[in-house]
């Protein structure tokens, strides 16, 4: 099979001045498509919390790449690995799960673990068995619970009031319906409101949900069962006094849920394939998550919900096929195969 | 060991100790290194119980228990190992209270330590009483030398301190004094002596690999290597069975090759300049051989469905 290059490539056997930049609008990296989908949530960010942003931002993906490239080093391989960009959004994403004000050493300390701990001893990014984002963070929130959930006040400029308990997380795990009322569905859906420094916009999120379809259009369909088992579970019981419509927003508002469902959740490396198989892991992943939301510790679990999936999902898959499922699957596959063929003839003139 | 020459302490530490950890390579008694090692007196305490118990008990397997049908064995080295325990449970509580509190109820649960039953099963029912001795021995000192750096490390980690006493630590991470940041430990420590054996002593390396059969979800008749292919003789007989089914599971894995492998795997993540510059599939080459579970995606599928085939298997042979 040619790649794009090889298509585009002129008689004299160099790579064409346009190539390139289709090169650039169609990234081949599924890691390069998530940078772009984060670019949302980072703007939205910044229009928040200014240079605090960036700085966290920068924090994370240096220390991610710094220590990638020394273990890479260590180990003799090659730095060439670091092209695939999974660093950059691994750094990327820890710094957008902690607050605006986290100190460099938090946001240092989950990047080194994501990438040592949970990415390198397993070779490349797609072979790792959990996320390393969502692992990083799951560190930080076990060894230091009070720096991660330690969130500045929004309009406290230059950030340094601190209102222990909160964010809609904090709300929602102490029923505070009284203060999630004063704070308004705008604010809510805008990301006006304390929390992670790139998961409270939710407008932003959904944004860049519509940049996944660009990638792989089927990562949709984890996003989608994720997102519908967290909405019927967040209807069916709300927390505290909490009506359902109200239950319902700031349960997806609140904390990392929507920013895990769309980043961690269709993680290439991690999620299946097929798009109904991918539609049941999401809503695995949801169903994980919601019961950490009611039952965790910490105001927001939802990294170790995520985990929790990429550890249990061998099991459901393995149930999966008990009742049959991979062999519905298959056919399925088999007569899209064949109608693919039927095109690629119809296409080329010949008879299918 | 060479056939000619004795068994001496030296094969026993070697073979025992090093090259067959009990917990790095054999992965036996993990529990309480993982739940209660958190501190370097603690580790100590449980290793210092272990030898007595692995000594007598395995040198009473090699002495009395030859000739004794294997489903009573077990029970008999349990029984064994709760008395020796007991004993020392008791001493240590009269003596040094404090310390027993540490270690709670995984001291008292060093009599069931697998790496017991694993030693005497393997080794000292069918054996001498020299390498029975010398095997226990090697094997409780092997279990110390890996309990003993595992608890000062998470203690140094984990409470900025050693044996008790405050030490200068740039950061504490709490979590590591949890099960899963003695698991992490513990796979660091298993990795560093696996990189070691296979370096120093490659010879040794195939006896320390894991056996897991490698299989797959949906295997293709075309990709088989020409060892696993199917004999000329038996290639007919096999096409004469292969039914429609797996026809239709040939025409799948191709497609999904086709479909998902250049959209979603790094291996496949094409150069700008076409000449292979940051194609990964050359740096991962090894890794990436086996890429025919692609349908249900994670990596973890694939580690889970071989340990499944690898425990079916040794059901069969079990049984055999």
């Amino acid at each position: 099979m040619q790649n794009f290059c090889q298509r585009n490539k002129p008689a004299n056997g160099k790579v064409g001045f346009m190539a390139r930049f289709k090169r650039i609008k169609a990234p081949k990296s599924p890691y390069m498509n998530y940078l772009l989908m984060l670019a949302a949530p980072a703007i939205v960010s910044w229009y928040y919390y200014g240079a605090l942003a960036f700085r966290a931002i920068l924090t994370g993906i240096i220390s991610a790449v710094a220590v990638e490239a020394v273990a890479l080093l260590i180990m003799k391989r090659k730095l060439h690995c670091l092209s695939d960009m999974h660093a950059v959004f691994t750094g990327f994403a820890i710094a957008m799960l902690l607050p605006a004000t986290a100190p460099v050493w938090l946001i240092g300390a989950g990047a080194a673990f994501a990438i040592l701990v949970a990415k390198i001893p397993f070779g490349p990014a797609h072979k790792a068995p959990f996320v390393p984002a969502a692992a990083g963070m799951a560190f930080l929130t076990v060894c230091f619970p009070d720096e991660v959930f330690k969130y500045p006040a929004i309009d406290s400029a230059p950030f340094d009031v601190f209102d222990a308990g909160s964010s809609l997380a904090a709300q929602l795990s102490a029923g505070g319906i009284q203060h999630v009322n004063s704070v308004g569905i705008m604010s809510m859906i805008s990301g006006n409101v304390a929390g992670p420094l790139g998961t409270c916009c939710a407008v932003a999120l959904l944004g860049s949900c519509a940049l996944l379809t660009a990638g792989k259009p089927t990562r949709l369909f984890n996003v989608l069962g994720f997102l519908t088992v967290c909405s019927l579970l967040a209807v069916i019981f709300p927390r505290g006094s909490f009506s359902r419509p109200v239950s319902l927003l700031t349960e997806l508002c609140a904390g990392s849920l929507l920013f895990s469902g769309i980043f961690f959740v269709t993680d290439p490396g991690t999620s299946p394939k097929h798009p109904l198989t991918r539609f049941i892991y999401g809503a695995f992943a949801g169903i994980i998550c919601m019961i950490l939301r009611y039952f965790g510790t910490f105001e927001d679990g939802t990294c170790f919900g995520i985990l929790l999936t990429n550890a249990f999902w061998p099991i459901a898959d393995s149930a999966l096929r008990k009742i049959g499922y991979h062999k519905f699957i298959e056919k399925s596959m088999a007569k899209s195969a064949e109608k693919r063929k039927q095109k690629v003839a119809l296409k080329g003139g010949e008879p299918a | 060991m060479s056939s000619g020459r004795k068994y001496s302490f030296s094969d026993a530490l070697f073979s025992s100790t090093f090259i067959h950890n009990p917990v790095l390579i054999q992965a036996a008694g993990l529990c309480a290194i993982v739940a209660v090692a958190t501190t370097l007196k603690t580790a100590v305490l449980l290793a210092a119980a272990f030898f007595p118990v692995l000594i007598i008990t395995q040198v009473f397997a090699c002495l009395a228990l030859k000739k004794v049908p294997r489903w009573i064995r077990v029970a008999i080295y349990l029984l064994i190992g709760t008395a020796i325990i007991a004993g020392i449970i008791y001493a240590i509580d009269t003596f040094m209270p404090e310390i027993s509190l540490g270690a709670g109820i995984y001291l008292a649960l060093t009599a069931a330590n697998s790496i017991i039953a694993l030693h005497c099963e393997k080794l000292a029912v069918k054996t001498d009483l020299r390498h029975a001795f010398f095997d226990s021995v090697a094997t409780a000192l092997g279990y110390a030398a890996v309990i003993i750096p595992v608890g000062a490390l998470r203690e140094m980690i984990g409470s900025s301190t050693i044996w008790g006493a405050n030490i200068k630590v740039p950061m504490t991470y709490p979590a590591i004094l949890m099960p899963f940041g003695g698991f992490l430990v513990l796979a660091f420590f298993a990795a560093a002596l696996k990189a070691l054996i296979n370096k120093r002593f490659p010879e040794h390396s195939a006896e320390t690999e894991m056996k897991i059969k490698k299989t797959s979800v949906i295997v293709s008749k075309k990709n088989l290597p020409e060892n696993l292919a199917p004999a000329e003789e038996e290639k007919e007989t096999a096409e004469a069975e292969e039914t429609v089914e797996m026809e239709e599971t040939v025409e799948v894995e191709e497609t999904v090759e086709a479909e998902d492998l250049k959209e979603d795997d790094l291996a496949h993540f094409e150069p700008l300049d076409g000449e292979g510059k940051f194609d990964l599939s050359d740096i991962f080459a090894k890794d990436d051989e086996d890429e025919d579970d692609k349908d249900y995606g994670s990596a973890f599928n694939r580690l889970f469905d071989e340990a499944k085939d690898f425990d079916s298997d040794e059901k069969k042979e079990g049984d055999k």
